[in-house]
């Protein structure tokens, strides 16, 4: 009895184990991209989205990414220019494409630099500046 | 019926249902009807499939779907301007509203955790100000207006706030945020939707009515502000207590 137990609770503390291990395992932090309507019943909420292909991947995102990372508190590496996070990070796709959307417009730098300008705080104004900057100029290469 | 050139621009319902099918009534179209439909150029096609959303149309306004009928005629007239959707009929769709639920709870929760960080810094008795936006994927059901009128659209909540931190757990609120509707009305190859009297209707055909009609993608957009006055405070846990609904 005492065996069955002992495997039974082992057996356990065996998945939680593996289930803490494959949700905070560090992966690449690809964009992720809202899946264009092809009117399916849809029964997942994450099924709405996609990760991106690496030819879909803007320039500079990961730099951009990192800055809007930075004033969140989502945990984070950085190999080689490349972002990872937890794997659990992904279980709610929604938010992951959030960071996406800041990541790939001026719009979350251009607000962050006007609310930091009336705050008064300017540590992070260059970086900023340099980021809008890269924005500017991939407008005027398509242009 | 036949115009000059033998294109057929304006079919009765009865032609629809011989070429189309009925798909709500398990119909399928006319074989023979179909054969000669599938060796017209596309052009014909397009022509053909422009009367079907002239048809759509007048259904949808029999079903009293006005918008919907409204944004399917602005893509037909082919300007390509941006229409501003009316904010009261938005507010009115039920997937709307739990979008705006959601951004909101969003902010109470301080999902990505942006809003904790600028609270660590502030300092008591100063007042600061925070921004910061949500987007929410907006899906839209298949029996609500807004299926037809828009499919999956995206709202954007930004809050403008000012905090001011009271004492160690203390802080007032007061602000805005707006939320900012938007989707582009355009189609998508390969993909298709289940019109009511219509069957299931292909992307493939509104993109070869815009390839020979005049047809056009356009934006459509609007946005609409909430006022918020509140206080709030970290409890002892360091969890944020903050209700804005």
């Amino acid at each position: 009895m005492k065996k069955k137990l002992f495997i039974a609770v082992a057996g356990l503390a065996l998945l939680f184990a593996g289930y803490y291990y494959w949700q905070n395992r560090y992966v690449e932090l690809r964009p992720i991209i809202a899946i264009e309507y092809d009117r399916q019943i849809i029964l997942f909420d994450n099924s709405y989205f996609r990760f991106a292909e690496p030819n879909e991947i803007p320039p500079n995102f990961y730099k951009h990414l990192k800055f809007v990372l930075d004033c969140s508190r989502i945990d984070y590496i950085e190999k080689n220019g490349i972002i990872y996070v937890r794997n659990k990070f992904f279980d709610d796709m929604e938010l992951a494409w959030n960071f996406t959307n800041r990541a790939s417009s001026a719009k979350f730098f251009k607000m962050k630099k006007e609310m930091d300008s009336i705050n008064g705080d300017t540590e992070r104004l260059k970086e900023l500046e340099n980021i809008i900057q890269d924005f500017n100029t991939k407008r005027r290469v398509i242009k | 019926m036949n115009t000059n050139t033998g294109i057929k621009n304006d079919l009765t319902p009865s032609e629809y249902s011989n070429l189309f099918g009925d798909p709500f009534w398990g119909q399928a179209g006319n074989s023979k009807a179909r054969s000669v439909y599938v060796q017209l150029s596309e052009r014909e096609k397009a022509v053909m499939l422009k009367a079907n959303y002239v048809k759509m149309i007048e259904k949808a306004r029999e079903r009293n779907f006005n918008m919907a009928a409204d944004c399917l005629q602005w893509w037909l007239d082919g300007t390509g301007f941006t229409k501003t959707i009316n904010f009261n009929w938005l507010r009115r769709q039920r997937e709307i509203r739990s979008a705006e639920d959601a951004n909101i709870e969003r902010f109470e929760v301080d999902l990505d955790g942006k809003f904790r960080t600028f609270l660590e810094i502030l300092q008591e008795g100063k007042t600061k100000d925070f921004t910061t936006y949500y987007d929410k994927l907006v899906k839209a059901g298949i029996f609500g207006e807004l299926y037809y009128s828009s499919g999956n659209s995206t709202l954007n909540s930004m809050c403008h706030f000012k905090i001011t931190k009271k004492n160690d757990n203390y802080y007032t609120l007061s602000g805005t945020i707006t939320h900012s509707w938007n989707d582009r009305y355009d189609w998508h190859k390969g993909a298709s939707a289940y019109i009511y009297g219509f069957g299931f209707v292909g992307d493939s055909d509104a993109l070869l009515v815009e390839k020979y009609c005049g047809a056009k993608p356009y934006e459509m957009r609007n946005q609409w502000k909430q006022n918020f006055e509140t206080t709030f405070q970290i409890d002892s846990s360091g969890d944020l207590i903050l209700k804005l609904k």
